[in-house]
């Protein structure tokens, strides 16, 4: 093995230990609502590289934001909180009405269609991802 | 013989056409949402408005009521049914004035009259929304067979959540409970449904 060899090898090998692509978030956008109710936010998540967690959303345009699902039997709805949400290697996690969303609780200010505001995903290894959601009746 | 045979299928024929013509004319129209057969009368709730009064559901006899029980703190159903009801109205165009959407709180702790006309007004203004007494709204929920429980495990921000039923109800112009609508019906159903209902005239 010659000098220059093993550079190359060294840096083939870390090529290859890269995930094909990152982990993107398209599509964010929030229910209207008003100063201290609630409001929620809607995205999809594309995962084509490794498995990734979700574990935090923050944003400042309420006291507190939480991870939620909806979970409907028959005709009843039921609010379940979620300490973190899965993204499976390769597959796509829809955040939509009816499923997972992120929760706003007690809006500081009206949420009017046309306002954007920032939300902050933290995701276990892809890190922070800043989004602009656009708010929107659905 | 061969003559005979196609007599025969030429017969056969002609009885099922006028068979299925028949059953096609006397079956009445075809609704999207569940059907109450026969359609009773709906109970007649008493309830509180923002501005105090009294509002019954007698008060829009003539008119085609969209009832749905939620809370104001919802984060997502609610709004989602609501936001629906908005296209509905927006969909009626010159018979806006025929529907009158009714939202019922299951959540009477917090939410006021008041505030339950703030967060459905932001839907559409001319929604009204109706909060009152524990005995009055029990009553209600009761008789539309509304599941409502205060989910006093779950640890959240909002205080706490409510664990409710997401049906919406169709009452008739004449004051009877006609159809119903499972979480998710496309507003369209919902307008066709409506639009059958006004132009056949039913509960007039």
């Amino acid at each position: 093995m010659n000098r220059i060899a093993l550079p190359v090898l060294l840096a083939l090998f870390l090529a290859s230990c890269q995930p094909a692509a990152g982990l993107t978030v398209s599509d964010a956008w929030a229910r209207p609502g008003m100063a201290g109710g609630n409001s929620g936010a809607f995205f999809l998540i594309e995962n084509p590289g490794e498995a990734d967690t979700l574990l935090l959303a923050a944003s400042d345009i309420s006291q507190a934001v939480e991870l939620h699902r909806t979970i409907m039997e028959g005709d009843v709805m039921q609010m379940q909180p979620q300490e973190s949400v899965p993204v499976p290697a390769g597959e796509t996690v829809a955040f939509q009405p009816g499923g997972l969303h992120v929760m706003f609780i007690g809006l500081k200010a009206d949420l009017v269609p046309g306002d954007t505001f920032e939300l902050v995903l933290t995701f276990e290894k892809a890190g922070e991802i800043v989004l602009q959601v656009e708010v929107r009746q659905p | 013989m061969e003559r005979k045979f196609i007599w025969v299928t030429v017969i056969i024929m002609v009885v099922l056409a006028g068979a299925t013509t028949i059953l096609l004319l006397t079956q009445g129209p075809s609704y999207r949402g569940v059907l109450y057969e026969p359609p009773l009368p709906a109970y007649d709730f008493s309830l509180t408005a923002a501005d105090g009064e009294t509002v019954a559901l007698h008060d829009f006899r003539g008119q085609v009521v969209l009832l749905y029980f939620g809370y104001t703190s919802c984060p997502d159903v609610c709004p989602t049914t609501l936001a629906e009801f908005r296209q509905v109205q927006a969909g009626l165009g010159v018979d806006a004035g025929r529907v009158q959407v009714i939202f019922i709180t299951v959540d009477p702790e917090r939410d006021t009259a008041e505030r339950i006309q703030n967060y459905i007004s932001a839907f559409d203004p001319s929604f009204i929304g109706l909060g009152g007494d524990l005995p009055a709204l029990e009553a209600a929920w009761q008789a539309y067979g509304v599941f409502r429980e205060v989910d006093e495990t779950t640890v959240t921000a909002a205080g706490y959540l409510v664990t409710h039923s997401t049906r919406s109800y169709l009452v008739a112009p004449d004051g009877k409970l006609f159809l119903s609508y499972s979480y998710g019906t496309p507003a369209d159903d919902i307008l066709h449904d409506i639009s059958l209902i006004l132009e056949k005239g039913i509960g007039k």
